[in-house]
């Protein structure tokens, strides 16, 4: 491997203070940037920027010094040993019962605890760039949010499966107020059902398996994503797929323009929510060397959905820690305890009032 | 990449996949790597014979799932409906010796394995196959070899092998597809596969393993478009003896090969969950 001084530093004009300076960037045989590694993206940022910041990129010092206070605080507690007095969980109610789950750990069922959860780096923290805490991911539009849904997504959505928020579980509530929810797999997210996550592409930071491995050959680059054990297999100066064949994850080529990676992801495969893949969406991500140890990475989603493109940004760094096998499928078994219960909370419901209304298919823009 | 097959390889693809390589004529050396050191396995790569059948030297059979019948055994009801889709092609095996040194209880439960073969076979839920099944499944896969990073990719299911080149130690749990540790042995590259389960099948035959098995595999440059590749497997538990599996790996030469997606969970939600519809189909 390669290692030339670079001045990349001052091409992006991007510097990461938090980290050693490693300003040698690893190259390949023919001089392009190296990035292979495995990278953690793991961070507290969100995707869209609270209204109230308005177009403010970063937080302030004294900000950032309270958030991660309280993140802090959380992981602290979540970390320490449980009461052995402590009180039952209780079922489920007040806000929590119209939520449908609850991970404060006073009520069952619970989600997990902040101690599972990846919270930033090795305890907690923020992306920052050039130094600077970002008040979000999107950049671009200058809010740090999504653009307004256009009419051609509005007119989409309402052609779309009804998305069904978690409501209290106890009881067969759609008899009652319509609906599919538990009628079918299908029915279930597709994350739900192990087949894929729509972080993949772009890929966007969450609450666990955040860990990357990137391989760069002459002709590829495999970002391998640990959620879902999925592949992306980039392929270098190709063409992309004919129109018809489409995949979850799309069809991604790569080229470089300097030391930059330039990667265009179409050819994605319809599904039924509204940020999940489809046709028309079109995805374009740069991967540039900030140093040794880090990358940043952008990406810009053209979606018809939306008014505008928007584009959002953050750092990847290179992590000592390893993806595991992500064997979701294999141990599925909420699929079938979650029709399993839906058709005894029917049989129950049934039994409670009276005969069991027609089947019926679930109607296109429906609320239930 | 695109090259012409040198007769010897031709050779070694028509004489079955149970064959060491004869040596070639002249001696080759394949192209280095990135970083110049070690032999380039980078590429597309699928295994050309009966082995997800069987790695048994076996003859061909109208099932794998046979039940008695009037006078010959006679496919099973779930097989039935597939006819010669169902039937099994014949295969001189990818063992050495041909059969596997099971112990006694163990045949016993081979055998019965190979009897719901469409009820228990993990591939039948697109389960993980586990090693050394993912490589000769009848799929591509690709490895993607850079300077100090080595990872396996294969078709069925998106699944990877994340190969690490230093030691971490004994893995914290046990795996569908193991943990894989790797070192080159002058050209050939060699991966001792632990920590794996005792879930996965060897092939579509019901031959199994427990958790106890290790794996240690070869993987050795024979020509520019073939691999040879060597699994010896180590189970005390399954087996009297130790036992290998060799067999030709082959380079996908279409200038357009890729990956594609066979995420094949979705494709078993009916068989899997179809009964728990609020309104079951016909099954």
């Amino acid at each position: 491997m390669q290692v030339r001084t670079s001045a990349v530093l001052a091409v992006v004009g991007v510097a990461y203070a938090a980290l050693p300076l490693a300003a040698e960037i690893p190259r390949t045989d023919d001089g392009k940037p190296d990035f292979s590694g495995t990278y953690d993206i793991s961070s507290l940022t969100r995707m869209e920027r609270d209204p109230n910041l308005g177009e403010r990129l970063t937080y302030t010092a004294e900000e950032i010094e309270e958030m991660k206070r309280v993140a802090h605080s959380r992981v602290d507690e979540a970390a320490a040993p449980s009461d052995p007095d402590r009180e039952g969980l209780k079922p489920l109610e007040g806000q929590a019962r119209e939520r449908g789950v609850d991970s404060s750990g006073t009520y069952t069922p619970g989600s997990h605890d902040w101690f599972w959860f990846d919270c930033g780096g090795q305890y907690c923290d923020y992306y920052q760039i050039d130094g600077e805490y970002r008040t979000s991911i999107i950049v671009d539009p200058p809010n740090g949010r999504r653009p307004p849904v256009s009419e051609a997504g509005k007119a989409r959505r309402a052609t779309l499966r009804p998305y069904y928020k978690s409501k209290y579980p106890g009881e067969a509530w759609w008899l009652a107020e319509g609906g599919d929810p538990y009628d079918n797999p299908e029915n279930m997210s597709i994350g739900d059902r192990c087949i894929y996550m729509s972080l993949t592409v772009p890929a966007t930071p969450s609450a666990y398996n955040n860990m990357k491995t990137i391989v760069q050959t002459d002709d590829t680059m495999l970002i391998m994503v640990e959620w879902m054990h999925w592949p992306r297999v980039i392929r270098m100066n190709a063409e992309h797929l004919p129109e018809d064949m489409t995949s979850y994850g799309g069809d991604a080529i790569g080229r470089w323009e300097g030391d930059t990676l330039i990667v265009e992801t179409t050819n994605f495969r319809d599904f039924m929510s509204p940020h999940d893949p489809r046709p028309g969406l079109r995805i374009v991500e740069r991967f540039s060397p900030i140093d040794g140890m880090s990358l940043l990475y952008n990406f810009t989603v053209h979606d018809p959905d939306f008014e505008a493109p928007y584009t959002g940004e953050f750092p990847w760094h290179k992590s000592d820690k390893r993806l595991y096998e992500y064997a979701c499928h294999e141990g599925n078994y909420s699929m079938t305890n979650t029709l399993r219960g839906a058709r005894v909370l029917e049989a129950k419901w049934i039994e409670e009032h009276g005969e069991r209304p027609p089947a019926r298919a679930s109607q296109p823009g429906e609320t239930p | 990449m695109k090259k012409t097959l040198p007769l010897a390889v031709l050779a070694v693809a028509i004489a079955g996949c149970g064959a060491p390589p004869p040596p070639p004529d002249e001696p080759w050396k394949a192209p280095r790597g990135p970083g110049g050191v070690n032999p380039d396995l980078n590429g597309i790569w699928q295994a050309l014979n009966e082995a997800n059948w069987d790695i048994e030297r076996h003859m061909a059979r109208a099932s794998l799932e046979m039940r008695d019948g009037p006078i010959n055994p006679v496919p099973s009801t779930a097989t039935l409906r597939m006819g010669t889709l169902a039937s099994v092609p014949p295969g001189l095996g990818v063992v050495d010796g041909g059969k596997l040194p099971y112990k006694p209880e163990a045949l016993a439960k081979r055998d019965a394995n190979r009897a719901r073969w469409s009820e228990l076979d993990p591939e039948v839920k697109c389960y993980l196959p586990g090693i050394p099944r993912a490589n000769y499944m009848g799929q591509p896969f690709q490895i993607f070899q850079g300077e100090a990073s080595l990872e396996f990719v294969y078709q069925y299911t998106g699944i990877n092998r994340n190969i690490l080149m230093a030691d971490p130690g004994p893995a914290p749990g046990d795996f569908w597809m193991g943990q894989s540790v790797a070192r080159w042995e002058g050209e050939t590259l060699v991966i001792e596969v632990t920590a794996l389960n005792g879930q996965t099948w060897f092939d579509r035959a019901g031959n199994h393993h427990s958790a106890a098995m290790t794996v240690v595999e070869r993987f050795t440059p024979m020509g520019p478009d073939h691999l040879q590749y060597e699994a010896t497997i180590t189970d005390p538990e399954t087996f009297t003896e130790p036992w290998t599996m060799r067999m030709p790996l082959y380079r996908r030469v279409e200038p357009n090969a890729m990956l594609l997606d066979f995420k094949c969970v979705e494709f078993v939600e009916e068989l899997m969950y179809g009964e728990l519809r609020r309104n079951p189909l016909p099954r």
